[in-house]
């Protein structure tokens, strides 16, 4: 368990050293990379061994702070996540130091490795954390380092409204964590997980309180649906390789708090199980529907964050409800889902986050309207970010479809006892989730790598350096193995989810069996079908083999001048789709259409705000202005009435009491 | 011994009472000058069984710096911002004074309900200094200018000053010391804020500062 404490201590050191070296850029470097590789050995080996189901004692250490004890111990739960923080960290801490380079100074070097570094040791110490007070400094960290990352270029105003919109929020989810772990403190009378476990139950009214102040404070980190606000402001706002971070892990801290109260407090009742499951479903649409209008390829990404988030939540709460069924086999299946498909988020959002970043040094903008023929430029970035693509919309031979597929599985099961109706009617919803992705990740790769530069800078273009290529081609290659040899990920997710639904081990090693035994077969028909397209491209290629090939313009379209601007955009290519969803999706338009024979001007212009952001939270402050302005009266900024309310205060307590 | 303690004691109220109604900023410093001297001769009459010679270092410190030292500093800021009158207090003079009697009566009620050692409970100390501590805040509360408000302070101070020599029996060198050196920095700061608001506002009436709410 000191192994912890050593990868911790080993990403703290690493953040000094890099802070001490801001001088000597190669010197930073090379200490960032050695404290990752560090920290990676340790907490690798430490996972390895929890995941192999080898007892790891706790390690308990006296803290200075009242009611708080040094407590880290080690599950197959906090392994898994442990993996998915080391892996991303890592890669995307390793792109990070080409991204800096890359950049030419436009990222500042000291903050964005500084904050990186202790944004992962914080989470490596937070999924290890065993004492409510240990976790809350941790979580605390992981939150303002973030802060620190997304407002690494604070020259920019948006940056720094973005930084200021995210530290807002965090301090809200903080502020209700705090709150909680009160309440389940006083209740247990300690602040150990495990005395939180061995507490007596709450009342019916506090435990409703608990779930609420649960699900807004790890929500508003992970993101579910109204709570989301900050999230599509700070990803872009942040360096590409914090955005990974932030993105593929930070955010999923806040389901890895859920599933952590889930395991420590036994089962929540059916009617919470269902609400899980209607907000995972609403978040996961809402997130899909405004990542496909989006024009910010990093935007996008986001939104798509918080689709995936729904996703994962939704799964949860079929563990929930499996779990509040007392059926063990169901909640087992519905956690597994939620942590496969949270690993598997990690590792295609962090991909596509670190090719969107390559792209952004490389186009020097993050409007997909502005890229496009990166193919031809940069060849292996839009490989890579295709594979990541593919595993996003939950294609067969990659990894975002065995978490899916789990879910679904979990949804249609025959004699679940939950309603063929309501599974169907989910399922359903998140097939349409599946199509939407589809949709938006084709617009998104397509527009950027395919067809014509749309821009000078795009033409101009060229292939990210191979620091930067190394990590997103490891993402990429665990992508493909995980959908390929789902084994090894299944079995970790069903060890982790072991710990949640309370299932017994051989319970579930079992079920984790039977599941990579089927999905390993869809593996290798998906193998099946590349392998059929690669071979019907042999053949084409045979045919076509010593005979003239005549290549045309990309998008030539038989025109005799074709040009640029006659490609799809991001706003007309999904226009199927959007003007159908008008009304969920209230998109402004401004269109000055050509008029006349001959028109002179013509303009078009549409924009999809948030609604979360720009509608309903400002009505909501302006109720909460409106409440606070009577307190507000008091306040005159003169120091004599200030001495006077103390002093009042003062003496009253003394009347008071005596 | 007991009696000259007691006769003290009323003379530093009436002290603190004529500082509420006066209006000439260089007699209030003086007033405070003399009730510093008479703080540092308390010490002295208190404790009945007789001279230690920390007890005599103490008083005579007390009585430089509160009879002398306060006292030089803030008539040089005075001078520095060439102010003399507390022109327009929020609370009158006679009120303030009417105001000042009610606090010595509440603060009477006070001590009979404080539990203090039974000792005490005859003795003047407590009572003189919980209404030295309120005169001391109603100063502060009532007064615009920032130098009236310092002696203001410095009373609250001296009353918190007279608590601690009637609850603790024995009380820590280290503790007086660091309330001497505690009151000293505060006006030392306070003269150079003084100057500075003076500077900056062309006037030392807080009154300027509310500009900076919010």
């Amino acid at each position: 368990m000191t192994l912890i404490l050593a990868a911790v201590l080993a990403l703290g050191a690493a953040a000094l050293l890099s802070g001490l070296f801001s001088r000597h850029d190669p010197w930073a470097r090379s200490a960032v990379i050695a404290g990752l590789a560090a920290a990676a050995a340790c907490a690798g080996a430490l996972a390895e061994r929890a995941l192999a189901g080898r007892e790891v004692p706790d390690l308990l250490g006296p803290w200075l702070l009242p009611g708080a004890v040094f407590h880290v111990g080690i599950d197959p739960l906090s392994a898994c996540f442990l993996l998915l923080v080391l892996i991303v960290g890592c890669c995307a801490g390793l792109y990070g130091e080409g991204y800096i380079a890359a950049s030419h100074g436009h990222v500042p070097s000291t903050p964005a490795r500084f904050f990186f570094l202790v944004l992962v040791g914080s989470m490596a110490l937070l999924v290890a954390a065993r004492n409510a007070l240990l976790f809350m400094v941790a979580w605390e960290t992981m939150a303002l380092s973030a802060f620190g990352l997304v407002s690494c270029e604070h020259g920019k105003p948006e940056v720094r409204k973005a930084g200021l919109l995210y530290l807002l929020c965090t301090h809200v989810g903080s502020l209700c964590l705090l709150a909680l772990f009160a309440l389940l403190g006083s209740n247990a009378g300690s602040l150990e997980f495990s005395a939180f476990a061995a507490a007596p139950p709450l009342p019916a009214a506090w435990t409703t309180a608990a779930f609420l102040l649960a699900l807004v404070g790890f929500g508003m980190k992970a993101g579910f649906m109204p709570l989301h606000i900050w999230l599509q402001e700070a990803h872009p706002a942040a360096p590409s390789h914090a955005s990974a971070a932030m993105s593929g892990v930070m955010i999923e801290m806040g389901l890895y708090g859920l599933l952590r109260l889930l395991a420590l407090l036994g089962p929540i009742s059916l009617e919470a199980a269902f609400f899980l499951v209607a907000l995972g479903l609403v978040t996961a649409v809402f997130g899909i529907l405004f990542a496909m209008t989006q024009r910010d390829f990093k935007r996008l990404l986001a939104y798509s964050s918080i689709e995936n988030i729904g996703i994962i939540l939704t799964a949860a709460g079929l563990g929930c409800y499996g779990l509040a069924r007392n059926n063990s086999s169901l909640a087992l299946l519905g956690f597994a889902a939620a942590i496969l498909h949270t690993l598997n988020h990690g590792l295609f959002k962090s991909l596509l986050f670190l090719s969107a970043g390559a792209v952004y040094q490389a186009v020097g903008t993050r409007d997909i309207e502005a890229c496009g023929g990166l193919q031809k430029r940069m060849p292996w970035t839009c490989a890579l970010t295709a594979i990541g693509a593919a595993a996003i919309c939950g294609l067969p031979p990659l990894n975002g479809f065995t978490g899916e597929w789990l879910i679904y599985s979990w949804l249609l099961r025959p004699g679940a006892g939950h309603g063929l109706l309501l599974g169907g009617l989910a399922a359903a919803i998140l097939a349409v989730v599946g199509a939407f992705a589809v949709v938006t990740f084709s617009k998104c790769y397509g527009l950027t790598c395919l067809g014509q530069p749309r821009s000078a800078t795009a033409s101009a273009a060229r292939e990210a350096s191979w620091i930067m290529l190394g990590p997103m081609a490891l993402l990429a290659a665990l992508c493909v193995g995980i959908g390929l040899f789902p084994g090894p990920a299944i079995r970790i997710a069903f060890t982790a989810a072991g710990d949640v639904a309370r299932a017994a081990g051989p319970a579930a090693a079992a079920s984790s069996e039977e599941w990579s035994r089927l999905l390993s077969v869809i593996g290798l028909l998906g193998v099946g079908v590349c392998a059929l397209s690669a071979l019907l491209w042999l053949f084409r290629k045979s045919l076509l083999h010593r005979r003239e090939v005549a290549r045309g313009p990309t998008w030539g379209c038989g025109f005799s001048a074709p040009t640029a601007r006659m490609q799809y955009t991001g706003s007309s290519y999904p226009v199927p789709l959007t003007r159908v969803l008008a009304a969920a999706l209230a998109t402004r338009e401004e269109a000055h259409p050509p008029v006349g024979y001959w028109p002179d001007k013509a303009a078009y212009e549409s924009r999809t705000p948030d609604p979360a952001l720009e509608r309903w939270l400002p009505a909501l402050t302006a109720k909460v202005e409106g409440w606070i302005s009577v307190p507000r009266r008091l306040q005159y900024g003169r120091l004599q009435l200030y001495l006077l309310y103390v002093s009042a205060f003062l003496v009253m307590t003394l009347l008071w009491k005596l | 011994m007991e009696q000259f303690s007691q006769l003290l004691l009323a003379f530093i109220v009436f002290l603190s009472l004529y500082l509420l109604g006066s209006s000439s900023l260089t007699g209030c410093i003086n007033i405070m000058a003399l009730q510093g001297m008479c703080l540092g001769f308390l010490p002295l009459t208190v404790r009945a069984e007789g001279f230690h010679s920390r007890t005599l270092l103490l008083a005579a410190g007390m009585f430089i710096l509160k009879g002398f030292l306060i006292p030089r500093i803030l008539l040089y800021a005075i001078r520095e911002v060439k102010i003399r009158r507390e022109i327009e207090p929020m609370i009158g003079y006679a009120p303030s004074l009417l105001l000042g009697a009610v606090l010595i009566g509440v603060s009477f009620v006070l001590a009979e309900r404080l539990p203090v050692p039974a000792g005490l409970r005859t003795s003047l100390l407590i009572p003189v200094s919980l209404a030295t501590v309120m005169m001391g805040m109603l100063m502060m509360i009532s007064r615009i200018k920032a130098i009236t408000q310092v002696i203001g302070y410095l009373v609250f101070e001296n009353g918190v000053y007279l608590f601690g020599l009637a609850i603790a029996y024995e009380v820590p060198w280290l503790i007086e010391m660091g309330v001497l050196l505690d009151v000293f920095v505060a006006v030392f700061v306070m003269g150079i804020i003084i100057n500075h608001i003076a500077r900056a506002f062309d006037s030392i009436s807080t009154e300027k500062l509310t500009r900076l709410n919010d």
